[in-house]
């Protein structure tokens, strides 16, 4: 009970300090809470300072988002658990889990996480920033998700939600979305970010432009997966899809037809234009 | 140089464009035709147009299509918001269009599925014009929602149309599809008049409200036609003629040389004269050839049992059919029906 109280006293203490400083007091305390069982007290205090703005990724960090995951583990909020661990691990992949101090349950919510975000480390065409409420958030609060303008007018539709405009801000329940971010003659790319209980994931998308290059016009019937050099690129129809100068391998594939496959030369400023191609069923023998 | 002016001059003056001019479904067509050849945003530009000419009055389906199009390709250039604004509205001209995923990759069908989720819509299709039994049936409407909620279905009578009261509502917590149905009993129904359809929806998101008007008559009796027998191509040949027999041949021939014979053998040879001689032959001949006739033109007939049944079966069956008719049309003239048919807005 005193111990309570001490902490927070402190907490009330703290909250007048600067904000780098105070959020990495509130992990702190957070962590002493923890230490002391009183996770009523400590889960508040550890999200609260957890803002990667605030200060290092350090050991106190990656131990605070171990205790964060462990309490949401303790009182069944496992999905939760899960999106402050894929978020943990996007922004700090090479955390090594406490498997010392913290149940197996924690090992497994972690190699969990580490599957679903292992696709993310290449990705390069966004800056992720988050908005931390100034006061601790509650694990209930809703969270919400703000797109940054960028060069390109990019537009970014949220699987389930809709179209998000840049300057625009959604409020969303916490959890882990997929983005597409587009705009005309911009590659467009897929993307999954989490959104926290308080917070506000703020996405700046920089697409890879049409720098030098052509673009690709391709329709097929019926729609089929379009890989150009064997990454995918999207669905057809595909309009305005930048292009390298030069030759490129162009495949169209779908389950039950015949993959087309072709090359397509593209030159500086061609719109290179592939009517609908019509793909041929294969007939089972 | 005056043609030139005079084109100048026409089109200055009400003519327009050569795309005004055109019907839309020709407009259709084409940006169809330019989505095909891989031009988008020709495409987009037509159905733009296409949109912006389209009278109020105009068919929901091209309206609902344009839209469509239009969402789809502004989704290929991406153009995100634009294409949420089309999936929108083709939501909201059909709330119950579902797209196929065989024909619409993942991404349209999530950007089409996000759309519904943020418009409050609801559409309402019944039967557009049928016969109930006005004292068991039942008017069956269907009915379709942009997002879970409830929809409330009434009926009321249409101003000055001497209809029935207000049939209490139907209820429905509807998550995508329902059916509400509605007794057309005399006693607890609809008595013959113009009624209104009012359907009210409401979701956690907002409430929308739809409508149609109809009508209810009393139907004569509408018997079914007599089926006209079966055609004679589809009866089966019953018998077949028969391999020829050579014993016709032989008793005519026999016949006949007998004919010949017998008077030149038998006859009296003083009473012969080269006239009965003559006579004999030609009777003698006579017979032969009738038998020689007889063997090649006169083949048995070889009855078959099989094709017989066939036919026999047949014509059981279109005898039944047309008993059946009969006694439906017996049925149905003491049967009461209620005409419902949908008519247009007020």
């Amino acid at each position: 009970m005193k111990r309570s109280l001490l902490l927070a006293v402190l907490t009330v203490v703290l909250a007048g300090r600067a904000g780098a400083q105070q959020s990495r007091n509130w992990l702190r305390l957070g962590v002493q809470a923890y230490d002391f069982a009183d996770y009523q007290t400590a889960l508040p205090l550890l999200a609260a300072g957890m803002n990667p703005a605030a200060g290092p990724r350090d050991s106190l960090w990656v131990a605070g988002l171990h205790r964060v995951v462990y309490i949401l583990l303790e009182r069944r909020q496992d999905s939760l658990a899960a999106v402050w661990l894929r978020w943990g691990l996007r922004l700090k992949p090479d955390i090594v889990v406490d498997t010392l101090n913290f149940p197996p349950a924690v090992g497994n919510a972690f190699a969990l996480a580490q599957r679903v975000t292992a696709g993310s480390l290449r990705d390069t065409t966004t800056e992720t920033l988050w908005d931390w409420p100034a006061t601790p958030p509650s694990q209930q609060s809703a969270g919400a998700i703000r797109l940054e303008r960028s060069g390109a007018p990019v537009s970014v539709f949220i699987e389930g939600v809709g179209v998000l405009n840049a300057g625009e801000q959604r409020a969303l329940p916490s959890g882990s979305y997929r983005l597409l971010a587009s705009a005309p003659d911009y590659a467009r790319v897929w993307l999954q970010r989490e959104v926290l209980p308080g917070v506000t994931t703020v996405v700046r998308v920089r697409l890879r432009g049409p720098a030098a290059g052509g673009f690709l016009y391709l329709a097929t019937a019926p729609w089929g997966s379009v890989y150009l050099d064997r990454q995918f690129v999207g669905y057809t129809p595909v309009a305005a899809y930048p292009l390298a100068v030069g030759t490129h391998q162009l495949r169209v594939e779908r389950p039950g037809y015949a993959p087309f496959d072709t090359v397509v030369a593209v030159e500086r400023d061609q719109r290179l234009r592939l009517g609908t191609i019509r793909l041929k069923a294969v007939v089972p023998p | 140089m005056r043609v030139a002016l005079l084109l100048a001059v026409s089109f200055l003056f009400g003519l327009g464009p050569l795309e005004a001019q055109i019907r839309p479904e020709e407009l259709l067509a084409r940006a169809v035709a330019m989505s095909d050849a891989g031009e988008p945003e020709r495409t987009v530009e037509l159905l733009r147009q296409l949109l912006n000419g389209l009278p109020a009055g105009a068919a929901p389906p091209l309206r609902r299509e344009a839209h469509l199009r239009l969402a789809m390709t502004s989704w290929s250039l991406g153009l995100l918001d634009s294409a949420a604004v089309h999936f929108q509205a083709v939501v909201r001209a059909d709330p119950f269009l579902r797209l196929d995923p065989d024909d619409y990759n993942p991404e349209l069908l999530t950007a089409f599925d996000a759309a519904r989720r943020t418009v409050i819509a609801v559409g309402v299709r019944p039967s557009l014009d049928t016969l109930v039994d006005a004292r068991t049936g039942r008017w069956q409407v269907a009915v379709a929602v942009s997002q879970p909620g409830q929809v409330r279905v009434r009926l009321a009578p249409a101003t000055g149309s001497g209809g029935g009261p207000e049939t209490r509502p139907v209820v429905l917590a509807v998550e995508s599809n329902a059916i509400a149905s509605f007794a057309v009993a005399d006693s607890d129904g609809l008595a013959p008049g113009t009624y209104r359809l009012l359907v009210d929806y409401s979701a956690p998101a907002g409430t929308a409200a739809s409508g149609l008007s109809f009508e209810v008559a009393q139907a004569t009796t509408d018997s079914l036609a007599h089926e006209p027998p079966p055609a004679d191509s589809l009866f089966r040949l019953e018998f077949r003629w028969g391999p020829r027999s050579r014993g016709p041949l032989l008793r005519g021939v026999g016949v006949g040389v007998g004919a010949v014979a017998i008077p030149l053998l038998l006859g009296h040879h003083q009473l012969r004269t080269g006239s009965t001689t003559t006579r004999a032959l030609f009777v003698g001949a006579t017979v032969s050839i009738a038998g020689i006739a007889a063997h090649f033109l006169g083949r048995p007939k070889q009855l078959l049992p099989e094709n017989i049944e066939y036919n026999r079966a047949l014509r059981s069956a279109w005898e039944e059919r047309n008993g059946s008719i009969i006694a439906t049309n017996a049925a149905r003239r003491t049967t009461p029906m209620l005409r419902v048919h949908v008519v247009p807005e007020p």
